[in-house]
């Protein structure tokens, strides 16, 4: 089962070098990670591919992990959502704009946002799962980025809600 | 500030999943070392989304477990002594083992040693403890015969 790695774990581990390191988030949180990945990117096989960039990604930066405000694993979260978005964007103009394949209905966060709006989940869902900036957002849904930003946040409170 | 309506606000929760702008970023980091509540809604807060990602955990196929061996079999391994790290394999012997230089005090070993070295050492007691006993025993049994040999020669004293 996997454990939720503090700080001073994955510091002891990298005292002995990164490969244990990485090899120990890999075996404690690849599963975590991966089905994480998988509400962005629906696809198994591209997903697994995903989870190994990630990993690439990251090896180099185990020390931004122990310095960080975040947990280990909230860390390694928001990380591989940075590299997710980055890879569909890299997609998406490869396929000459054309949108990768979007996130199931009903998976991982949105299924935690029960009760909420629909313009809650739209703003979550452009915002947290296409990357979208508020700006942009504000002007598809015809509002101020004030009034998104508070879109988004009654959904994160929601969906924090929906956790407990 | 009031510190709990800021904790009610949905910041923590946007900083937890990245979605937090970058002003939302540095006043929450800058307001965390000051405020021990908010410090704990943090914690909190990361636990929970940290349990449900543990709840919605897939295990990647057996295929990604080899694909992330072969790239840590690309990662560079420092050679000796220059400070360089040149990539794995170029540096390797004929046994295809690394030389390795380590300043390292300590030894890892197989988890298996720990068992062995147990049962070694519960043996060693045994036997120490069972060497003990015999010694004893035998000293007693030696301090017996002596007295039984001075007592016949006191019998035989007597009848001359």
């Amino acid at each position: 089962m996997e454990t939720l790695i503090i700080k001073e774990t994955l510091k002891s581990k990298l005292s002995v070098g990164v490969e244990p390191a990485v090899d120990y988030l890999y075996s404690n949180y690849s599963s975590m990670l991966y089905g994480f990945v998988l509400q962005f990117i629906p696809d198994q096989a591209e997903a697994e591919e995903v989870l190994t960039m990630i990993y690439n990604n990251l090896a180099g930066r185990l020390e931004e992990a122990c310095n960080a405000t975040l947990s280990v694993y909230c860390w390694m979260q928001v990380e591989a959502r940075k590299l997710i978005l980055d890879y569909k964007q890299q997609k998406e103009k490869r396929l000459n704009g054309h949108a990768v394949p979007g996130v199931k209905p009903q998976a991982y966060y949105l299924k935690l946002l029960k009760g909420a709006t629909e313009e809650q989940i739209k703003v979550f869902t452009e915002m947290f799962l296409h990357g979208h900036a508020k700006e942009s957002v504000a002007t598809q849904l015809n509002k101020t980025a004030h009034e998104v930003d508070r879109l988004l946040k009654d959904s994160l409170l929601i969906l924090q809600k929906n956790l407990q | 500030m009031n510190i709990n309506s800021y904790i009610r606000s949905g910041v923590i929760e946007a900083y937890v999943l990245g979605v937090a702008s970058p002003d939302e970023r540095q006043e929450l980091e800058a307001l965390l070392p000051h405020h021990i509540e908010l410090q704990v809604a943090l914690s909190v807060i990361e636990q929970q989304f940290e349990v449900f990602a543990l709840q919605q955990s897939v295990p990647p196929p057996t295929r990604n477990r080899k694909r992330y061996d072969d790239f840590v079999d690309r990662m560079p391994v420092p050679s000796k002594g220059n400070g360089k790290v040149p990539p794995r394999g170029k540096d390797t012997g004929e046994d295809g083992y690394i030389p390795v230089e380590a300043s390292d005090t300590h030894i890892r070993v197989h988890k298996y040693w720990r068992t062995f070295v147990l049962v070694l050492a519960i043996l060693f007691k045994l036997l120490a403890v069972a060497f003990i006993i015999m010694c004893v025993k035998y000293f007693h049994m030696r301090s017996e015969v002596q007295d039984m040999k001075q007592k016949i020669d006191q019998v035989q004293s007597g009848r001359r």
